[in-house]
């Protein structure tokens, strides 16, 4: 085989697609002609599963299929709150030590934790084997989506790519103002905080880990965490 | 042989071309419904495919007979005297299967031979 | 595994085995009858399934018809954000590129997530033969590797094992204790597992969708594994065909929620990430490098077929094989190759040459049950059919031409048809001697099936009596 450049049979790949494409393909589908309500990005919204308009029908949902998915959702009337409901949880699951980020809302909350929990901060780097033996991993969110009951993070909104996978528990802080209806308008947001200058990773996390392939039995925690919570502060 | 026995259980099967090709699922049912004294129980496996397939059955008759075994089953389970359908091939299938493997007899109808009775 | 045998009569044999076992068949039935139940009220909460059906097949035909284009933004948007994009005409150099890399960074290491693109161009036994220590990290896959057999099934790698077999395997392969708990057999894997994402210096992924817009891939699934495999080790490397392509990232707010409830009947899958690329400045984790290697051999042949184009807009669901009665009683063993199931049996005689895996394509009874279930509409059971179509065009087999040519002359001539009906009756008395046996002509269907009795009135005299009777 001759040395291929860097980047490969490039232009060879190319070149086989554009003469494989001259000749037009038929279409087994119908194209919705159905014009897309405005202000939305993604015309095909409409045919996914209804979301109620107010946050409050939002918050609902969200707590609704959170239920579904085995995540542990719960309001808390103030990061004050948080911080409780979260020491409580590190008490009951024997925790010792609590990675997080520094971020307005863990910071507030992590002000109000016990000082018997130890906190290891990842914001300057950290040993992966370190961070594999914490209890839990403490992230902020991009949103909350209703639809679907999933938390949307970025490499840059929470922590990185391995705090909110590694850790066997994973606590997730977000405002009420956070929930959006559904997965466009959660790339709506980003697309708006970001521009092009995305994080280079974001993830839609739907429930804690699991797998079925055992017998197609669900086993929570498969590689990822067992746990997950989602607190909701105003 | 069926018009005179006016309490019959029956099962429906929904041939392949019949519900996909044509999307035919109700219309037969409701003819069998509008049949006196017919009841209609529905099989778990009504839209699963016979097995027979043409040239498929000979061509690859384990295959095709593990599918019949399947839908037969099915038939068998719902405890009903007769199977009837709109497509004469999966009757030939379904027959074929029955008639060797059954533990009971249960006989295949054409839809058309229920409403001609009638 | 060897096969000295040509792929038909495999086939064949295997499907003689596999259709015989009826324990394993019940199994993989009722697993596939709780998907349907599941993916039935997911489907249902829809708004309208259908409508968002017609909406992902725009959306695919539009990538897939403008594939250089839309290419060519991703390869220029991911590369601005320090990614590295290699094309590969074919398996071969595939494997070189990342055979390449890792012996120039010293890697000894390697983690893969699930990557049926990696089961294509058999890149484990490439790694492996050159000493490197490589672990797939997918649950399903991770048994396979132990039990060293090629996933069963391309969504549910291994659908067809019962725990006590995967238990006897761990027990085997790890040394664990005896169980019949799915949950223990699962951390039991989670922690093998853990240390190795630790410890690799390389990680190997595959993608479900290429988005152009913003030069990312999308990678989906339930574990963590993938996103534990994209983030520990300091090299990644993603093999992706090239058809996985999407315009716009915001299309994934389609697709997200049709492959999981297509695939598996979930609204949504655990973890949907797209990645950019490597870590950036001001990011506390990630790789360091991040490779795309895009992958054709012979996608662009599938390509190059229009009226079977659209067999490229699969997003790999497995929908079309939980539904398919051939897959349910064969298993995915027998077909023989990376993909199974019905969009496997469309594509490989594209993939692999059409005269070797020609039958895959006449192994179906056309019950187009996959074609219903495919979440972007690809039209599958009428792509068997041409692909039976183009085989024979190419080249004919004579026995099923004898057979038609019989078969053409006979329906041509009312008087011969006629003869023939008046003497099925005659034939039929000599039939019980030689029924079932070798020398029975239709012995291919009496061996496990009755043959319907000849009438003793033809329709066309019954139909002539009743019209006279009428009168
Ligand atoms: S062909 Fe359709 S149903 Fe089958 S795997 Fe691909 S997308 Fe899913």
């Amino acid at each position: 085989m001759n040395p291929l450049s860097p980047n490969g049979d490039r232009e060879a790949v190319l070149g086989r697609i554009s003469e494989a494409l001259r000749e037009e393909a038929p279409r087994h589908h119908e194209t919705p002609t159905k014009p897309a309500p405005s202000g939305l990005t993604a015309p095909f919204r409409e045919w996914l599963p209804p979301v109620g308009k107010t946050r409050k029908e939002q918050i609902a949902l969200f707590a609704k299929q959170s239920e579904g998915l085995k995540t542990e959702f719960h309001e808390c009337a103030s990061p004050e709150a948080a911080a409780k409901y979260l020491a409580d949880l590190a008490k009951k699951g024997h925790w010792k030590t609590l990675a997080l980020h520094k971020g307005a809302l863990t910071d507030a909350v992590a002000g109000w934790l016990p000082e018997t929990l130890t906190l290891l901060r990842i914001d300057d780097g950290y040993q992966k084997e370190v961070l594999e033996t914490c209890d839990a991993g403490f992230t902020e969110c991009e949103s909350l989506v209703a639809q679907t009951g999933s938390v949307c993070i970025t490499g840059r909104s929470s922590g990185g790519r391995a705090l909110s996978v590694l850790p066997p528990h994973h606590v997730v802080i977000a405002h009420k103002t956070q929930i959006v209806t559904d997965l466009a308008a959660a790339y709506e947001s980003l697309a708006e905080k970001y521009r092009d200058n995305y994080p280079s990773f974001i993830s839609f996390i739907t429930g804690p880990s699991r797998t079925g392939d055992i017998e197609r039995i669900l086993v929570l925690g498969a590689h990822g965490p067992k746990k997950l919570t989602v607190l909701l502060v105003p | 042989m069926w018009a005179r026995a006016l309490k019959e259980k029956v099962t429906f099967h929904d041939g392949c071309h019949g519900l996909r090709e044509l999307g035919t699922k109700e219309a037969p049912r409701e003819l069998l419904r509008a049949v006196k004294g017919l009841e209609l129980v529905e099989m778990g496996e009504a839209e699963s495919c016979c097995g027979f397939g043409g040239m498929f059955a000979v061509k690859y008759p384990q295959i095709s007979t593990a599918m019949a075994e399947v839908k037969c089953n099915s038939i068998v389970e719902t405890g009903v005297d007769y199977v009837v359908s709109n497509d004469s091939s999966c009757l030939m299938q379904i027959q074929g299967y029955l008639s060797r493997h059954s533990p009971r007899v249960v006989k295949s109808l054409h839809l058309a031979e229920v409403l001609a009775q009638q | 595994m060897i096969n000295l045998q040509e792929p038909q009569e495999q086939f064949q044999h295997d499907a003689d085995r596999t259709t015989a076992d009826e324990p394993r068949r019940a199994a993989v039935r009722k697993a596939l009858g709780n998907y349907q139940i599941a993916r039935g009220k997911t489907e249902n909460a829809f708004a309208s399934w259908q409508h968002a059906r017609d909406a992902a097949a725009t959306i695919k035909y539009e990538g897939v018809n403008h594939l250089d284009q839309y290419l060519r933004e991703f390869e220029e948007k991911f590369t601005a954000r320090g990614g590295k994009v290699f094309w590969a005409s074919n398996s071969a150099q595939a494997r070189e590129y990342i055979l390449n890399l890792a012996r120039e960074r010293g890697v000894k290491s390697i983690v893969k997530s699930k990557a049926m693109t990696s089961e294509e161009i058999h890149l484990n036994d490439a790694l492996e033969k050159d000493g490197y220590h490589v672990i797939e990290s997918d649950l399903g896959e991770f048994i396979q590797q132990l039990k060293h057999e090629p996933p069963y099934h391309f969504v549910f790698p291994c659908m067809h094992l019962k725990r006590d077999e995967i238990s006897a395997l761990f027990e085997r392969e790890l040394g664990s204790a005896k169980t019949d708990s799915p949950e223990e057999l699962t951390m039991i894997a989670r922690r093998v597992l853990r240390q190795h994402y630790i410890n690799a210096d390389m990680g190997i992924s595959g993608g479900n969708f290429i988005v152009a817009e913003t030069g990312m891939i999308s990678i989906t699934e339930n574990e963590g594994n993938a996103r534990l495999t994209t983030a520990l080790p300091k090299i990644h490397v993603a093999l992706i065909g090239i058809e996985k392509i999407v315009p716009r990232l915001a299309d994934l707010s389609l697709f997200l929620p049709m492959l999981a409830t297509a695939g598996t009947g979930q609204q949504l899958t655990c973890y949907n990430s797209m990645y950019g690329g490597p870590r950036l400045p001001g990011e506390v984790d990630g790789p360091e490098e991040f490779h795309v290697v895009l992958l054709d051999n012979h996608r662009t042949r599938l390509l190059a077929d229009a009226e079977q184009r659209d067999a490229l807009h699969c997003i790999r669901c497995g929908a079309c094989l939980n539904v398919c009665p051939i897959f349910k009683n064969i298993g995915g063993h027998a077909y023989g190759t990376t993909y199974q199931g019905p969009i496997g049996s469309v594509i490989t005689p594209h993939y692999r040459g059409l005269q070797d895996w020609k039958h895959l394509s006449g192994a179906s009874s056309l019950c187009g049950a996959c074609t219903e279930a495919c979440p972007v509409k690809i039209d599958i059971h009428h792509h068997l059919l041409q692909n039976r179509r183009n085989a024979v065009a190419e080249k004919k087999v004579w026995w099923e031409k004898l057979i038609w040519f019989g078969f053409r002359h006979l329906m041509k001539r009312p008087w011969a048809y006629k003869l023939a009906i008046r003497l099925a009756p005659v034939g039929q008395l000599f039939h019980p001697f030689v029924y079932g046996t070798e020398l029975d002509p239709v012995q291919s269907w009496t061996k496990t099936r009755d043959f319907p009795e000849a009438a003793t009135q033809s329709f066309h005299d019954w139909w002539r009596e009743r019209k006279g009777a009428r009168k």
